[in-house]
């Protein structure tokens, strides 16, 4: 009988007891890569953050979290030249050649660290983790992307590719050099005006 | 005639179901208000607001061709705190030996200093957390053809309508000294395929892009570190200024112009062109900018 209650024991306490092993990995990086992108064109936008979390219990404020800073985020757009560059003669023209350049993409949203402003830091209880400030500029570079699409980033990286291979083809004797760029779709383009001028505001309450 | 007991319950249902309906009306109606109610008497709160205002500055040209990327996990304060360093023998020997600072202590002892210095200001494992941050490191190089920048609040508007880069065209500064194509015909070549030979003259491979990756959290499996914006943004300039010198070593420049040359001779090869050679790397155009 004792034996029967001290192995029911032993199991209670192990049972509640909770063991949690997680194991998160990633692919450790090291590496060395070819590419051949041409960079060719970038905007730059800042974003002012303001980020405050409070929490209270029984009216008592525990936690009360507010940085305001502002951070560019840095558009890069190019031409991903592995994806193929052909080369057609025109016969009926001298000296002619028509070229043809993949579309222009966004290679890159980044944050520009390097510009980070800290304009205001108060703080009750925990600080914000960094975690959870980037998750915040992590949501937002899709639009940023859009945005710069649509005040002509990938049309502005197209022209200054075509322009640097006319550049290169009429040094080598080619004047009546055609430079094309395969046709994508592309969102309607906006004035620059309203963009300096306006804003794109998220609030969001979680 | 109905009995009396049977009306009393017949008025009784229809009260019944009047405050029912009043009930639900009040519920949908008022939705608004018990929310508010409520989360005035809840007894934990819980609120957090997250305001963006993204405006954009400028917009700029570039010209600069990546051949080559190498990429790198570090790990903050660690990869510059090897616990083989100590703290107090090293502040012991500046404070009693003479000499200049930068030849007491070795490059490894300067790092490991400043590491110290942003830890200790931005509290990191000030409680004996041990507290990290690994970062990846991504450094480009390849060519630089250009400088030129282009400014969006010196764009005219009215002209923005219609096309969308007046005042400057791209400038470039790449010219007939990259490409010289020979050929047994006319020169000019006729077309690409009459030519024997194409001369290439490539500027030196430059670092064009150094750059701390941003952190994604759905993908970044450590410990979350508590830093303020200002303290990112120090040590993200650390671990950047130490990159570019950790990285030269390797030979990453002589990796990347064998890379660009594969690539311009391929591009050259498959329009028809007989033969690619490479002339001597001139002096650099441009010397970018390391971001």
């Amino acid at each position: 009988m004792l034996g029967a209650v001290l192995v029911f024991g032993v199991i209670a306490i192990l049972g509640a007891c909770e063991y949690r092993s997680e194991r998160r990995s990633t692919h450790l990086r090291h590496r060395l890569e070819t590419l051949f992108e041409l960079h060719t064109a970038e905007t730059v936008h800042r974003d002012i953050v303001y980020i405050n979390e409070r929490r209270e219990v029984l009216l008592w404020r525990l936690l009360d979290t507010r940085v305001l800073f502002s951070v560019d985020y840095r558009v890069r757009a190019g031409l991903n030249l592995a994806e193929g560059v052909q080369v057609r003669r025109v016969p009926w023209r001298r000296a002619g050649l028509q070229v043809t350049l993949p579309p222009a993409k966004v290679l890159s949203v980044e944050i520009d660290e390097s510009s980070i402003q800290q304009h205001l830091l108060r703080g009750r209880g925990r600080r914000l983790g960094w975690l959870e400030i980037a998750a915040e500029l992590e949501r937002v570079k899709d639009r940023v992307a859009e945005d710069a699409e649509r005040y002509g980033l990938l049309q502005r990286a197209e022209a200054n590719a075509a322009e640097l291979a006319r550049s290169v083809l009429t040094g080598a004797g080619f004047e009546q050099a055609e430079i094309r760029v395969r046709s994508t779709a592309r969102p309607p383009l906006r004035s620059v005006r309203p963009a300096i001028t306006g804003r794109i505001p998220e609030v969001g309450r979680l | 005639m109905t009995p009396r007991p049977a009306r009393r319950a017949t008025l009784g249902r229809v009260i019944t179901i009047l405050i029912l309906l009043v009930l639900a009306a009040a519920m949908i109606l008022g939705r608004p208000y018990l929310r508010r109610l409520q989360r005035a008497t809840a007894p934990i709160r819980s609120e957090r607001v997250v305001a963006h205002d993204i405006l954009l500055q400028e917009m700029r040209d570039l010209a600069r061709l990546h051949t080559l990327e190498y990429r790198y996990r570090t790990v903050f304060p660690f990869d510059y705190m090897p616990p083989e360093i100590s703290l107090n023998a090293l502040l012991a020997r500046l404070r009693h030996e003479e000499g200049r600072y930068h030849e007491l202590i070795s490059i490894e002892e300067r790092d490991y200093l400043a590491a110290y210095t942003l830890v200790d200001r931005h509290g990191i494992g000030s409680r004996n957390v041990g507290e990290f941050l690994v970062l990846d490191v991504v450094v480009s190089a390849g060519f630089a053809f250009d400088s030129s920048h282009y400014d969006i609040d010196r764009c005219d508007n009215d002209h923005y309508d219609h096309d969308p880069y007046p005042d400057e065209p791209p400038r470039t500064e790449v010219g007939a000294e990259l490409l010289r194509l020979e050929s047994s015909g006319p020169h000019p070549p006729q077309t690409a395929a009459s030519v024997e030979r194409a001369t290439v003259t490539l500027p030196p491979a430059v670092i064009t892009q150094v750059r701390i990756e941003d952190i994604d959290p759905e993908r970044y499996p450590y410990p979350e570190i508590a830093l303020t914006p200002q303290a990112y943004r120090e040590i993200a300039e650390f671990v950047r200024e130490r990159a570019t010198t950790r990285v030269l070593g390797r030979g990453l420049l002589r990796q990347a112009e064998l890379s660009g040359r594969q690539m311009i001779e391929q591009l050259l090869l498959d329009a028809g062109i007989e033969r690619v050679e490479f002339a001597p790397a001139g002096e650099p155009l441009y010397t970018p900018q390391h971001h």
